[in-house]
């Protein structure tokens, strides 16, 4: 059970991220849900790449024993690039909703005829 | 009612995700492949040789394919190249998009109010004391060259050009902080920065487009081992760092570096400039805007 922690970790962080995106009504509050999510995702994919004892994949001095997958690394950066792409698109979208709205909330935006 | 019904959901979707957590493979224990008579056959105790398993050919060929000593940064920018290609094409599409928005929101403003001089940006971001400037003059240059070493030695070392350009573009943010908006504005424009995420873009298209003219394929590695421009051959296994290897993947390490410091700047000062435009709410800039948010 123990050894399973960091899977454990990522469901916990991806309920706490759903939670935030679906209970509450703040858009601000929605954004910061969604990288609580991403961060989930993250950290799932840099786990299934881990083997114990072993190094970066990495040649420049380093002990050619056991090294961990570089795959899910790569991917991983991948989804970091794209979120901060997205989260600074979301962001100026809020910015544009507040400018229009007077307001965050999604009660007041029900109507996008702006 | 809809709140209780979005909760209980909430708590099914959790519970499934916390059992299937439980019931994953032990950590540190990856699959590594069942040999002929269900034995597990380990990365590097493989004994057949040959290389049936994605990340255990990566490991053990990066550096004969690639001369790459990184080999995260050669499967980013040589074995997965088109996964890279989407990315920079999200990243620049998604930071077209914000330029996109302020700019034709502000021009509107702009030519309704007619002879509209003051400047957005110039209020929300103000110059910082001299103790502030002063230290991030000098914080300034060592800042840009620890970006672009990382940049210039991603396949050497941890890094490379996603990350290099975000180091590289923080100091942007930390001239535009302390300085203000008004001195940032001699020293670095938006619409320089567009044109600066274009031609990284360009170029990582074109280098990709040579491995073409080269007669091999799309994201063909045509410069590693020819003993030219990045082209020196790296011993298999532990070795020392020898900046020039690597073949394409330091090409490609630059303009993808280029295009991320040129995106963050976009970022910053459009989304700054917005924030000025948030402030200036007694005028919207047109009717129905307005009348959509009494509704």
């Amino acid at each position: 059970m123990l050894v399973n922690l960091p899977y454990i970790v990522v469901a916990l962080l991806i309920i706490i991220g759903l939670y935030a995106v679906v209970m509450k009504k703040d858009i601000i509050k929605m954004i910061i849900g969604i990288q609580i999510m991403e961060t989930g995702v993250n950290l799932f994919l840099i786990t299934l790449g881990y083997r114990t004892d072993s190094v970066a994949p990495i040649f420049t001095a380093a002990d050619k024993d056991a090294m961990v997958f570089p795959t899910v690394q790569a991917l991983t950066l991948t989804s970091i690039v794209i979120g901060v792409a997205t989260v600074a698109l979301m962001l100026s979208f809020a910015m544009l909703l507040y400018k229009h709205n007077n307001s965050l909330s999604t009660d007041k935006t029900r109507r996008l005829n702006g | 009612m809809k709140k209780f019904a979005m909760l209980l959901s909430l708590i099914i979707v959790g519970a499934f995700l916390l059992q299937v957590a439980s019931e994953m493979r032990e950590f540190g224990e990856p699959y590594e492949g069942v040999g002929p008579d269900d034995t597990i056959i380990k990365q590097y105790d493989n004994p057949t040789g040959d290389n049936n398993y994605m990340d255990e050919y990566m490991l053990n060929n990066s550096q004969e394919d690639t001369g790459t000593n990184n080999v995260v940064t050669a499967v980013v920018f040589d074995f997965r190249g088109f996964d890279t290609l989407g990315e920079a094409t999200v990243l620049f599409t998604a930071v077209s998009s914000i330029y996109l928005v302020f700019r034709r929101k502000m021009d509107l403003e702009k030519d309704q109010k007619g002879k509209g001089k003051k400047k957005l940006g110039s209020d929300t971001i103000k110059e910082m004391s001299t103790i502030v400037r002063t230290s991030s003059n000098i914080a300034f240059p060592f800042i840009l060259i620890f970006g672009f070493y990382i940049i210039l030695h991603g396949h050497l070392t941890p890094g490379g050009g996603f990350q290099g350009g975000a180091v590289a573009a923080s100091a942007i943010a930390l001239i535009l902080v302390a300085h203000g908006w008004d001195k940032a504005k001699h020293f670095f424009s938006k619409d320089n920065f567009s044109i600066g995420e274009s031609l990284g873009l360009f170029f990582f298209i074109s280098l990709a487009f040579l491995g073409i003219a080269a007669g091999e394929g799309f994201f063909y590695n045509f410069l590693a081992h020819d003993g030219y421009i990045f082209g020196n051959s790296v011993i298999a296994g532990s070795t020392g760092a020898d900046i020039n290897t690597g073949g394409t993947v330091p090409l490609l390490n630059m303009a993808v570096g280029f295009e991320v410091i040129c995106a963050f700047g976009i970022i910053l000062f459009s989304m700054l400039k917005g924030m000025d435009y948030l402030k200036e709410r007694e005028d919207p800039p047109n009717t129905d805007s307005s009348k959509g948010g009494e509704n």
